[in-house]
């Protein structure tokens, strides 16, 4: 029998009377000591003693169980400690989108060098969106900079961040904003069978697309691969073959409909570049239509 | 029962702690309370001998005033004595308390 601990709630909270009564509760059913609550007894004397240093022990690993469990005081700190001074793409990957207001960050190294690309809530950028006008943004990019980025690394790119760490000194870094691209969908699909009633056709491949796209379109320098848009040849019966057309826009003001057909690539990969950040529409930037 | 004390308040060993009980126990529970001044025990502040209090009784000679406190505390202590004897000599007293077989002595000096 513990006292101190249980294996089923871990550290228990006693108070001095509750060990000793437990000690006592002990010796009765172990080995069939009975000592009484009473203060005359030497035993209480003892146990009580030694209850007031066992009640310190109980109250310090509660206390420090609390502060390393996940969530914890410790916890955080460790992680704070890891995570933001770790150097691996995955580290400053994670540290510069958990910065509240980056959407989306790209990092792309070479010995020595390295581009930081980062797409922002518009709301931090200037009227030509090429410029962050938000201080308080840039001094916690700065931070996370400073925190992350190896001594010796020189950062490319067209947009500034200076700070000055605590021995006052200057360090400047240079990232790069991110570019939206929007894709202009045209898909023509061709049937097996052409009496055969096909229903929600449309609908059915505007599910497939959207599934495609939330798993392999999720961040920057993901290049279009028409292949990937072949699935529902596989997944819906009776679509014999597809046709893909697509084509890259800067911005999203133009219908679908207004496109030159020319415009659009049948069947072949887009490349993007590191910066560049695919962005969908599958309601309004997806036109599919049925072939002979 | 308790763990087995003498009268230095070491704890007796043999290979293991021993354990008293019965009129031992009482005894022991006794001594140890007429060795306690009132206020020395954090975790029960009242209990112990109120030694302020018995050497007031001396000092106004008042022996019978002395065995009704002793008889109380054995009383509250749950303790069978046979007899109880108090002397008063010059500035010390004598206690001695009779159990059945066996005796409890005490001195208390001023």
């Amino acid at each position: 029998m513990s006292i101190l601990f249980d294996s089923d709630f871990g550290i228990l909270k006693q108070n001095i009377k509750q060990i000793v009564e437990t000690k006592r509760e002990n010796l009765r059913n172990m080995h069939r000591i009975v000592i009484n609550d009473d203060p005359t007894s030497i035993y209480n004397i003892i146990a009580t003693s030694l209850a007031i240093i066992e009640e310190q022990i109980i109250n310090e690993v509660n206390i420090l169980f609390s502060k390393i469990s996940p969530g914890g005081e410790y916890f955080k700190a460790i992680e704070d400690h890891i995570s933001i001074k770790s150097t691996t793409f995955n580290a400053v990957h994670k540290a510069l989108t958990s910065i509240d207001g980056i959407e989306y960050a790209n990092i792309i190294s070479t010995a020595g060098k390295a581009n930081i690309y980062l797409i922002l809530n518009e709301s931090l950028l200037d009227s030509t969106k090429t410029n962050i006008i938000n201080s308080d943004f840039k001094a916690k990019l700065w931070e996370t900079l400073y925190k992350t980025i190896p001594s010796g690394t020189i950062l490319e790119g067209n947009i500034n961040i200076d700070g000055l760490n605590q021995q006052n000194q200057l360090k400047s870094y240079k990232v790069s904003l991110g570019v939206r691209k929007y894709v202009y969908l045209k898909v023509k699909y061709q049937l097996d069978l052409q009496n055969h009633i096909y229903l929600n056709i449309d609908s059915r491949i505007r599910d497939i697309y959207t599934r495609i796209v939330n798993n392999n379109y999720t961040n920057m320098g993901i290049k279009f691969e028409y292949q990937d848009f072949f699935a529902p040849v596989n997944e819906i019966k009776g679509i014999k073959g597809l046709k893909i057309f697509a084509v890259l826009k800067d911005d999203d003001k133009t219908q679908i409909a207004n496109i030159n057909d020319s415009e659009f690539k049948e069947n072949q990969d887009i490349d993007v570049k590191p910066e560049e950040l695919l962005i969908f529409n599958l309601a309004d930037n997806l036109f599919i239509d049925i072939t002979s | 029962m308790d763990i087995r004390i003498d009268n230095d308040f070491n704890l007796a060993f043999n290979s293991n702690l021993q354990l008293v009980d019965s009129i031992e126990e009482q005894k022991q529970r006794l001594f140890i309370f007429l060795k306690t001044p009132k206020g020395s025990l954090f975790y029960d502040p009242q209990w112990g001998l109120d030694y302020s209090h018995v050497v007031k009784l001396i000092k106004i000679n008042s022996l019978a005033q002395i065995k009704t406190y002793l008889f109380n505390i054995i009383q509250d202590l749950k303790i069978d004595i046979v007899n109880l004897d108090v002397k008063i000599q010059s500035n010390t007293i004598s206690i001695v308390f009779h159990f059945p077989n066996d005796t409890l002595n005490m001195e208390v000096k001023l």
